[in-house]
C-alpha cells in the first residue's frame, strides 16, 4: 500500500518544488522517490497484504503487483537519469515532463495492483492522460502535436470501448470485484453479455498495447512524439498495459471462452506478420523501432493467450528485458538525432562506431537482444513465450514467431550494419558522463539478465 | 573444465592469440590423454545447474567425438592465427579478440552436453564472425553478403530451436541424454517433422543445396583468416550437430522420413562439383568444392551406421585441415598476384617448386587419394552411405571423380605449364608461410597414413551412441 502513496506524493512534490523555485532538486528527488518505491516493493515482498480498507479493498499489493511495480520503478529510474540532459535543470519544462511522467506511473502501479474493474479503468486513464500531454509536449513541432492529438482521440476511443466492456461484464456478473466475477465465470455465467463484454475489454486493451489490427496509431504517435516520450511509451506504458491485461485475463475472466482465445491467436499472428514486414521498408529508424515495438507486443500477447497456466514471472521478465533494450535503443536514437538536427533516418547512424563507440556498442547489444540472439536476455524472453505456447499446442503461432523473428533480425542487422559503415568527416557525438555510464550499465544488464535468469525461478509468481 | 579454459576470449594482440591457441592445444592434448587413460568422470565433465525447473544447465562432457572436435579447433586455431601473420589488420586486438571469442563459443558447442546450451553456442558463434567479415572485409558488397549470411543461418537455426523445444516438451531436462529418450519416444511421423527442423538448420550451415547460396559469396568476401575459421571449424558445428543430436535422437524419423535429406545431400555433391568445374577463380572454386565434400559428409552421417558416423567424425577433422590449407594457398597467391584468376596463372612450379609440391599434397588430400587424410574420411562415409542406399551412394561417390577433375585442373593451370610474365617473378615462400604449409602437409599425410589414433578415440563413443538406437 505504501507504494501507491509514495508515487502519488512524489508527483505532487515535483510540482511543489517548481513553485518553491527549487527545480534543481527535482531530478535527485524523483530518482530517490522511485528508489524508495522499488525498495518498498522489495521489502513488502511475500507479506501478501490484505486489501486496504480505505480504498474499499480495490487495490491489493500482492507479489504480482510488487514485482511489476519494482520493474516499472527500475525502468523509471533509468528513464529519468537518461533523459536528465534533455531538459535543462532550471527550465519549467523539466518540471512538467517529470511530473507528468510520475503521475502516469501512478496509473502503472494501479494497473499492477487493481482488484476491481473500476480501479482498472481508473488505472488505464491515469496512465494514459499524462501521456497524451507528453506526446504533444514539443509544442512547436507539428508532428508532435499530431502525435498527441492522434493518441488522444484513439486512446479515448479505446477507453470508451474498455468502459463499455466493463459495463457489460458488470451487467452479467453484478459486481466490479474481480473475485466475484471469477466466481461467476467459473460458476458458469457464460452468456452473450459476458462474452461481448470480455471481447470489448480485449479490444480496448489491444488498442493500448498496439497489436494488429489496432496498431495503426502506434507508428505515427511513436514517430511524432519527442523521443524520450516514445521511449517511455514503449517501455513503461506498454508494460503496465500488459500487467493489467494479464491480470484480467489470467484471473477474473478465467477460463477464457474458446472464441476469445482464437481471436487473440489471430491477433498475435497478424501482429507478428504485419509489423515485421512493414518494418522492412522503413527508412526512419524511429518508425522502425516503433514497428519493432508492435512486434514485441505480439510476442507478449502470447503470454496473455496462455494467461491461464503460464506463470506471470515470464511476462515480467519480458517486460523488463524488452524495456531495458528498447530504452537503450530509443535513447541512442535520441542522442544521435539531436546531433544532426533531429535527423532520425537510418543514415543518421552511419559511422556511429567511430563517432561514439559506447553508444554504438549499447545500440548493437540492444538490437541483438531485441532480435533474440543468444546469449542476450531478449533470447530468453522469446524462449519463454515459445515454450509456453508450445505447451499449449499452438505450434502454428510458434512457427510464425520463428519466421518473423528471422525477418526482424534482417532490419535490426541492417541498422547495426549502418553503424559500422565508415563515414567521412563526421564529428564525434558527445554525451554526458552520466549518460555514458548509463549506456554501459544498460548494456551489461542486457547480457547479465540472460545469465541471471535462474533467479527468476526463485520467485513465486 | 572445458568451459573455463575455452573462455579466454579477451582482447589480445596476435602473439597473445597465438599463445592462447597453443595453450588450448596443450590442454586438449592433456584432455585426450586423460580420456585415454580411462578417467571419463573426474576431469572431463562439468555440470552446473542454471535454470533448474526448466532443466537447463551449463554442462560439458568431453567424450570421444567432442575430443576430436576440440582437437580440430585447437589444432587449427594456432595455424589460422599464424597464417594471418602476413596480413596486417586494423585494430588487431579486436580482430583476434573476436576470433578467440568465436573459437570459445565453437568449443562450447562441441563440448556441451546440454541441448539448449548447444543452441546458444551455435548461435553466438555467429556474432563474432559477422563482425569479422563486416569490419575487415575489403569486398564492395560486404554489407549485403554478411546480412545474407546472418539471416540465412539465423533463419535455419530458429527451426532447430522449435524442434529442440518440441522434443524437450516431453523430456525431463535439456540434457542431451534425456533428449535422446524423449526424441525416441515420439512417433515416427513426429520425428520426421522434428528432423526436418533440425535438418534445415544444419543444411543451411553445412551447407547443402538448396540452402547453400550464402556460402560462396561469404567465403569470397571474408578476410582469409575468417574464411578459414568458417570453413575449417565453424561449419563443422552443423555436422557435429547431426551426429550429436539428430542421429541418436530421431532414428525412426531419419529412417522413415529422412530420404529426402539424404537425396538432397547427394544432389548437392553433383551440383556443387559441376559448379566448381566452371569456376574461373580459385577462391570460388574451393568454396564450391567445400559444398561438394560436405554433401558426402552429411549423407554419410545420416546413414546412421558406424562407418558413416566414424567417417563423418574423421572427415570433419580432415576437411577442416584441408580447407585451411587450400585457403592459405589462396592467401599466398593473392598476396603476390593481387588476383586469383586461374587462367592468368601458370608455371608457378618453375619459380617455386616447393610451394607447388606442398600445394600438390593438399590437392591430393582434397581429391581423397589413398595415404592422405581425405581418403579415410570419404571412404568411410561412402561405405556408410552405400549401406543405406547403393544408388545414392554411387551418385555421391562421383565427388571423388569430379573432385579430381576440378582440383587437378586448377592445379595444372596454376602451377604447371610455361611461366608467364606475371608468374615468373613469383616470390619465394617466407619462413612463416613455409611453417604453416609444412604443418598442414605433415598433418594431412600423418593422419592419412596412420588414422588409428583418431578413429579409436571416437570409436567407443560412436558405438555407444549407436547402441541406443538399435
Amino acid at each position: 500500500m505504501k507504494e501507491i502513496i509514495i508515487i502519488s506524493v512524489l508527483g505532487i512534490v515535483v510540482l511543489a518544488l517548481d513553485i518553491l523555485k527549487m527545480r534543481k532538486l527535482i531530478l535527485p528527488l524523483t530518482v530517490a522517490g522511485l528508489t524508495a518505491l522499488v525498495a518498498c516493493s522489495i521489502l513488502d515482498w511475500g507479506h501478501n497484504e490484505v486489501p486496504f480498507a480505505q480504498y474499499g479493498g480495490m487495490l491489493l499489493f500482492d507479489n504480482y503487483a510488487l514485482a511489476f511495480t519494482s520493474v516499472f520503478g527500475i525502468l523509471g529510474i533509468f528513464w529519468l537519469l537518461m533523459n536528465s540532459d534533455q531538459y535543462a535543470p532550471t527550465s519549467s519544462k523539466r518540471t512538467d515532463i517529470f511530473a507528468l511522467m510520475i503521475f502516469s506511473m501512478c496509473g502503472a502501479v494501479v494497473l499492477a495492483s487493481y482488484t476491481n474493474l473500476v480501479m482498472l479503468f481508473l488505472g488505464v486513464e491515469i496512465l494514459s492522460i499524462p501521456v497524451y500531454v507528453l506526446a504533444a509536449s514539443d509544442r512547436k513541432n507539428v508532428l508532435s502535436n499530431e502525435s498527441g492529438f492522434k493518441y488522444f482521440f484513439l486512446g479515448a476511443l479505446a477507453s470508451a470501448i474498455l468502459l463499455f466492456g466493463i459495463a457489460l461484464v458488470y451487467g452479467a456478473c453484478g459486481s466490479f470485484d474481480m473475485n466475484i466475477i471469477h466466481e461467476k465465470v467459473s460458476g458458469g455465467v457464460n452468456n452473450g453479455l459476458m462474452l461481448f463484454g470480455s471481447a470489448l475489454m480485449l479490444v480496448g486493451f489491444c488498442f493500448k498495447i498496439s497489436v494488429a489490427p489496432f496498431h495503426m496509431w502506434a507508428p505515427d504517435v511513436y514517430q511524432g512524439a519527442p523521443t524520450p516520450i516514445t521511449a517511455y511509451m514503449a517501455t513503461i506504458v506498454k508494460g503496465a498495459a500488459f500487467a493489467g491485461m494479464f491480470k484480467l485475463f489470467g484471473s477474473a475472466l478465467m477460463p477464457l471462452p474458446a472464441s476469445l482465445l482464437t481471436a487473440i491467436a489471430v491477433m498475435v499472428f497478424l501482429t507478428l506478420v504485419l509489423s515485421n514486414f512493414i518494418a522492412l521498408v522503413q527508412t526512419s529508424s524511429k518508425r522502425l523501432l516503433a514497428y519493432s515495438s508492435v512486434s514485441h507486443a505480439g510476442f507478449m500477447l502470447g503470454f496473455v493467450m496462455m494467461a491461464q497456466n503460464a506463470p506471470a514471472k515470464y511476462l515480467l521478465y519480458y517486460v523488463l528485458t524488452y524495456g531495458i533494450a528498447s530504452l537503450t535503443a530509443f535513447s541512442v536514437l535520441n542522442h544521435v538525432a539531436s546531433f544532426q538536427n533531429g535527423d532520425d533516418s537510418q543514415n543518421a547512424f552511419k559511422g556511429l562506431v567511430k563517432r561514439n563507440p559506447v553508444m554504438a556498442g549499447a545500440m548493437t547489444v540492444s538490437l541483438f537482444s531485441m532480435a533474440g540472439i543468444p546469449p542476450l536476455s531478449g533470447f530468453l524472453a522469446k524462449y519463454y513465450v515459445i515454450t509456453e505456447l508450445l505447451s499449449g499446442g499452438y505450434i502454428y503461432i510458434v512457427i510464425a514467431m520463428v519466421i518473423t523473428s528471422a525477418v526482424g533480425a534482417y532490419y535490426y542487422l541492417r541498422l547495426i550494419m549502418t553503424m559500422f559503415t565508415p563515414i567521412e568527416n563526421a564529428g564525434r557525438i558527445v554525451v554526458g558522463n552520466l549518460q555514458r555510464s548509463l549506456y554501459l550499465i544498460l548494456t551489461i544488464l542486457i547480457v547479465a539478465l540472460f545469465f541471471a535468469a535462474s533467479l527468476l525461478e526463485l520467485i513465486e509468481l | 573444465m572445458a568451459g573455463s579454459i575455452f573462455l579466454m576470449g579477451a582482447k589480445s594482440a596476435r602473439q597473445l592469440a597465438l599463445w592462447a591457441g597453443i595453450a588450448q592445444l596443450i590442454v586438449t592434448i592433456g584432455a585426450i590423454w586423460t580420456f585415454q587413460s580411462g578417467d571419463t568422470q573426474g576431469l572431463l565433465t562439468f555440470n552446473q545447474q542454471w535454470i533448474g525447473p526448466l532443466g537447463i544447465s551449463f554442462a560439458f562432457t568431453l567424450d570421444g567425438i567432442s575430443l576430436v572436435m576440440a582437437l580440430l579447433s585447437s589444432l587449427l586455431l594456432p595455424v589460422i592465427v599464424y597464417a594471418s601473420y602476413n596480413r596486417t589488420f586494423k585494430n588487431p586486438h579486436v580482430f583476434y579478440g573476436l576470433m578467440l571469442l568465436m573459437v570459445a563459443s565453437m568449443n562450447g558447442a562441441f563440448t556441451t552436453s546440454d541441448g539448449l546450451m548447444f543452441y546458444v553456442f551455435y548461435e553466438f558463434a555467429l556474432i563474432p564472425i559477422y563482425f569479422m567479415i563486416l569490419i575487415w572485409s575489403n569486398a564492395e558488397n560486404k554489407a549485403k553478403t554478411t546480412l545474407k549470411f546472418f539471416i540465412y543461418t539465423l533463419f535455419g537455426s530458429l527451426f532447430m530451436l522449435v524442434s529442440l523445444l518440441y522434443v524437450a516438451q516431453t523430456s525431463t531436462s535439456f540434457a542431451i541424454t534425456d533428449l535422446y529418450d524423449a526424441g525416441r519416444s515420439l512417433s515416427a511421423l513426429e520425428q520426421g517433422w522434428v528432423f526436418a527442423g533440425f535438418f534445415i538448420a544444419f543444411a543451411v550451415k553445412i551447407p547443402i543445396f538448396p540452402f547453400h547460396s550464402w556460402q560462396p559469396s561469404t567465403y569470397d568476401a571474408a578476410p582469409t583468416a575468417a574464411t578459414m575459421l568458417l570453413a575449417g571449424i565453424m561449419l563443422k558445428m552443423a555436422s557435429y550437430g547431426l551426429i550429436r543430436l539428430v542421429v541418436p535422437m530421431l532414428p525412426d524419423g531419419v529412417a522413415e522420413y529422412g530420404t529426402w535429406a539424404l537425396a538432397l545431400s547427394a544432389f548437392s555433391v553433383i551440383y556443387a562439383s559441376a559448379l566448381a568445374i566452371t569456376q574461373k577463380r580459385y577462391k570460388t572454386l574451393i568454396a564450391w568444392s567445400s559444398i561438394a565434400h560436405l554433401g558426402v559428409l552429411s549423407a554419410g552421417i545420416l546413414s546412421g551406421n558406424i562407418q558413416g558416423i566414424q567417417g563423418g567424425v574423421f572427415e570433419m577433422l580432415s576437411h577442416g585441415i584441408l580447407s585451411v590449407g587450400l585457403f592459405f594457398v589462396y592467401d599466398i597467391i593473392e598476396s603476390r598476384m593481387k588476383h586469383d584468376d586461374m587462367s592468368k596463372m601458370g608455371g608457378i612450379r618453375e619459380s617455386n617448386p616447393l610451394f607447388a609440391f606442398m600445394f600438390f599434397v593438399i590437392v591430393m588430400g582434397s581429391v581423397a587419394l589413398p595415404m592422405t587424410s581425405g581418403f579415410i574420411g570419404e571412404f568411410l562415409l561412402i561405405l556408410g552411405f552405400y549401406q543405406y542406399s547403393p544408388i545414392l551412394a554411387g551418385i555421391a561417390a562421383l565427388t571423388v571423380v569430379l573432385g579430381a577433375v576440378y582440383m587437378l585442373r586448377a592445379f595444372q593451370s596454376m602451377m604447371l605449364g610455361p611461366a608467364n610474365a606475371a608468374t615468373i617473378n613469383f616470390a619465394p615462400l617466407t619462413k612463416q608461410e613455409k611453417t604453416v604449409l609444412t604443418i598442414i602437409v605433415v598433418l594431412v599425410i600423418a593422419i592419412g597414413v596412420y588414422p588409428d589414433p583418431i578413429l579409436s578415440l571416437s570409436n567407443p563413443t560412436v558405438e555407444n551412441l549407436l547402441q541406443g538406437i538399435h
